[in-house]
Parts: structure tokens; C-alpha cells; sequence
């Protein structure tokens, strides 16, 4: 096993462990917590098996296995951008909302 | 203007004024509409300065013309002119027209704005600046941002961005209003589009100084405009 093998395995379990701890406090749900174990479960895998990298990349035909984690990497982050923006965005209108509400009801009493 | 020319005050009339910071012109603004007869509701969106004093002492020396509504925290134009329109309909009132407190509108131009409202003849009147007494820069951006209103928006109109438009409280109503900072301006219009409303424009003066400029709408408030409304179009 390679030095690299070793480092990512240990980040990929102390990823998990984050997770659960995250998972117990509740600031994790469920289906953020499945997405997050899964995604390092995947990890450990191709850490342990690379060549599994090269059956994806023929597969696509991309040419090394590398880049095609690359590039699944890189659509994963944007998506999980666009999904945080959208987050933001939202509670941006909820507390907009909720200053509105609390301004007018002080205005009543 | 003569006073015999001055269009009567038929209705309850309500001017909404946004203020986020506006110590040096709140009370000069707020003495020039009291003194021509209509009620004020300032909402000031978590100033840090003075203005919230400011707008405490004209509360008192004009009851019951005055209301001061203070967001706890600042949240943008758009959510600013949404608690004004709440507030004056809650207030029952028959009119509404936002109003900038920084000095930029002159309260005259309102005379030209409230009677078509009155008498049936509009639902919501917008007042647009002259684009030839524009700076360069402003009036380049102030065109780009009537194209963008279009596109987006579905309604083009003479002046996308102006902040004098006044309501009839059926109209009022009827607006459903999302953005929360400067993007409201354009979605009023796509509302009026949508919701069918009878639109008219008139024209109004514009006071430019250093201060005004400095406050509108400038490149980087337009690309943000911009976003919002690709996020929103996405999001649909």
C-alpha cells in the first residue's frame, strides 16, 4: 500500500466519524448524512482499488482513470455549490421575512 | 407650484420611505411631505447612524402623521419597501408611494402621481427620470437595466429603476414581491406585467449630487440584480 492510500483512508474514516458525530447532534439529516457516508465509503474503494477508476474512464472514454475522478469530482462540488447557494438564498428571504413580521407586530402592540 | 394648482388630497395617502442611514436628509425629507399634506411611514432598515433618533422625534412632532418601522437588522431595499407596503395597508390606506430619503425626489413630483390613482385612471403610477439629464455612466446603466427588466420581466417601461411608484391599496395587495434588495425595483415591474395592472408613467425631476450618485444603482449593484434574477428564472 502506498503512503497516499494510508492518508486518504484515514481522512475518508475521520470523515465518517465527523459524520456521525454531526448525525447524532442533529446537525446532520438523514439523507445529508447517507450522501456523506457514501461519498467516503466510495473513496476508501477507489483508494484501495484504482484500477476501478480505469474501468469508469474506458467506460466514458476518457483516457486515464484520473480523470474521470477529476471530473466527477469537480461536477459534485458545483452541485453541491448551486445547492448551497439556493440554501443561503432561502434563509436570506425566511429571516427577511421574519424581520418584516417582528417589525410590524411592534409596531401593533 | 401655485397652490391653487395643487391636485386636493381625496384619499388616505401613505408615503413610504425607505431610509438605511440617512441622518443628514430624513427630517429635511419628512418636513417637505408632512407640509403637503400627506402621512408618512418611514421604514428604516437597521440604520447606524442617527436615523433612527431622527425618525423617534418626528414620530412626536408630527402624531399621528408620522410611523417609524426599524428593522432590527438591515435587509435591503427590497425587504424594506415590502414591510412599508404591509404597514400602509394595514393602516388602511387608499394610496401608497415609495419615496427615497435621501433627497433624490422632489415631494412636487408626487402631485403628479396620486391623481390618476384617485380617479381611476391607473392602478400604479411610476414616475421616470429624464435619462438625458443623467450623468454618462448613470444613464448607460439606467438603459442596460430597462433591456434586463424586458428580458426578464416581460415589461418594458421608461424607467426601470425609479423609486417614486405609487399604488392603489387593490394594487398593493395583489403584488407578490420576492427580491430582497435591489432587484425589487424590476420585479414591481414584472408584477404589474403579470398581474395585469394598469400602468402609468409620468415624469419626475431628479436631484443629482455627489451623495445621490454615490447610492444608486451602480455596476456591481446591476450584475447583482442580474444574478437574482438568472437565480430566480432557474428556480421557476
Amino acid at each position: 500500500m502506498f503512503t497516499y492510500q494510508i492518508i486518504l483512508i484515514i481522512i475518508s474514516i475521520l470523515g465518517i466519524l465527523l459524520g456521525i458525530h454531526r448525525f447524532r447532534d442533529e446537525s446532520f439529516s438523514n439523507s445529508v448524512f447517507t450522501l456523506w457516508t457514501f461519498v467516503w465509503i466510495i473513496i476508501i474503494i477507489v483508494t484501495l482499488f484504482p484500477n476501478i477508476t480505469t474501468y469508469f474512464a474506458n467506460f466514458f472514454g476518457l483516457g486515464r482513470g484520473l480523470d474521470s475522478v477529476y471530473i466527477v469530482s469537480i461536477l459534485f462540488l458545483f452541485y453541491i455549490v448551486f445547492k448551497l447557494y439556493n440554501k443561503m438564498e432561502q434563509q436570506k428571504k425566511r429571516i427577511n421575512e421574519l424581520v418584516s413580521q417582528l417589525t410590524l407586530k411592534e409596531n401593533e402592540e | 407650484m401655485n397652490k391653487e394648482d395643487i391636485p386636493p388630497i381625496t384619499s388616505d395617502i401613505y408615503i413610504i420611505l425607505s431610509c438605511y442611514n440617512e441622518e443628514e436628509t430624513l427630517e429635511e425629507v419628512v418636513d417637505g411631505l408632512i407640509e403637503r399634506g400627506f402621512k408618512v411611514i418611514i421604514v428604516d432598515d437597521g440604520s447606524k447612524d442617527n436615523s433612527p433618533i431622527i425618525a423617534r422625534k418626528l414620530v412626536k412632532k408630527y402624531y399621528p402623521n408620522v410611523y417609524h418601522y426599524r428593522h432590527i437588522i438591515n435587509v435591503g431595499l427590497g425587504g424594506a419597501i415590502k414591510t412599508g407596503i404591509q404597514a400602509a395597508l394595514r393602516k388602511g390606506a387608499d394610496i401608497m408611494i415609495t419615496f427615497d430619503a435621501d433627497g433624490q425626489h422632489n415631494p412636487d413630483d408626487l402631485y403628479n402621481m396620486y391623481p390618476p390613482l384617485q380617479e381611476g385612471k391607473a392602478d400604479v403610477v411610476i414616475a421616470a427620470r429624464d435619462f438625458d439629464d443623467m450623468p454618462t455612466g448613470r444613464r448607460f446603466g439606467n438603459t442596460v437595466m430597462n433591456y434586463i427588466t424586458y428580458v426578464f420581466q416581460g415589461k418594458m417601461v421608461k424607467d426601470s429603476q425609479s423609486g417614486l411608484r405609487a399604488f392603489t391599496s387593490d394594487a398593493a395587495n395583489k403584488l407578490e414581491l420576492k427580491s430582497p434588495q435591489y432587484g425589487i425595483s424590476s420585479e414591481i415591474i414584472g408584477e404589474i406585467h403579470r398581474k395585469n395592472l394598469k400602468l402609468m408613467e409620468v415624469p419626475m425631476t431628479t436631484i443629482y449630487d455627489e451623495r445621490t450618485i454615490q447610492k444608486g444603482t451602480n455596476t456591481l449593484v446591476g450584475i447583482k440584480i442580474v444574478l437574482e434574477f438568472i437565480n430566480e428564472t432557474i428556480k421557476r
